[in-house]
């Protein structure tokens, strides 16, 4: 038996999919970002661990300073991280994606600002990267960068660079589709 | 764009009105309207030819040149 599967099945499993990671990405940007305002403003934990047991007891003690730095840029790209779904989710619940029709300005700008989106994540994730590395030559035990959600800076960059190439063949598509909308 | 559509005065001097045009030609009024507007980017050949067999005209009746000053 031939089992067809349409483009549109295929958006809504990734809308499910989007929906989960969604959920995941905004629990854990929550999770950093009470931690990092409790330890900054109120104490630390008794047990020293951080959110995601992570910790940070010692980077605290060491300098109060670095410490913010780092829990800002896990914060930061948590953050981001949980928009980029956002906007997947969007775009895919709003019907935004019409196949007949698919060139439209609004996902071409969606294309873009998500491309400059996973940039910024990349970015981020490099410098905490260089970050933690000079931490942990001082002699400061840190968590690893996959525990922190900062890893993967490279792929970061080339999902952004590649969704920037796409957005700017888009682009083109977009005019091309309006050319094609007023031939008569 | 310095292509001018002159549809709208073949239409006044033939008397025909832009629903009559659209069902002589199976064009619809929104696309007529666009062209006759001068919105259109381009025309194919059998809108053009359609147009002057029921304008009865030359396609330089309706396109015009005119460079841009």
């Amino acid at each position: 038996m031939d089992i067809k599967i349409s483009s549109q099945q295929i958006l809504r499993v990734l809308l499910v999919l989007c929906w989960i990671i969604f959920i995941g990405v905004c629990i854990d940007a929550g999770g950093f970002l009470v931690s990092s305002i409790y330890w900054s403003f109120v104490k630390p934990n008794a047990d020293g661990f951080f959110w995601n047991k992570l910790p940070m007891l010692s980077l605290y003690q060491y300098d109060k300073g670095h410490f913010m730095a780092i829990c800002l840029l896990i914060c930061i790209v948590a953050v981001i991280k949980a928009s980029i779904f956002y906007r997947i989710i969007v775009l895919l619940q709003e019907n935004k994606l019409n196949m007949a029709k698919p060139f439209t300005r609004e996902v071409g700008s969606f294309l873009f600002l998500t491309a400059w989106l996973t940039i910024m994540v990349g970015f981020f994730c490099s410098y905490a990267g260089k970050y933690v590395g000079q931490l942990t030559s001082k002699g400061i035990p840190m968590s690893g960068m996959k525990e922190m959600g900062l890893a993967g800076s490279d792929v970061w960059f080339f999902m952004g660079a590649t969704l920037l190439v796409i957005g700017f063949i888009f682009k083109r598509g977009i005019e091309l589709q309006a050319e094609n909308d007023l031939t008569i | 764009m310095p292509i001018i559509v002159n549809l709208d005065v073949m239409m006044a001097r033939r008397k025909m009105s832009l629903n009559e045009l659209s069902e002589k030609v199976d064009i619809t009024l929104s696309n007529l309207s666009i062209l006759k507007t001068g919105k259109a980017k381009a025309i194919r050949f059998s809108t053009l030819e359609a147009i002057c067999k029921a304008l009865d005209c030359q396609p330089a009746d309706i396109l015009e040149y005119q460079p841009d000053r």
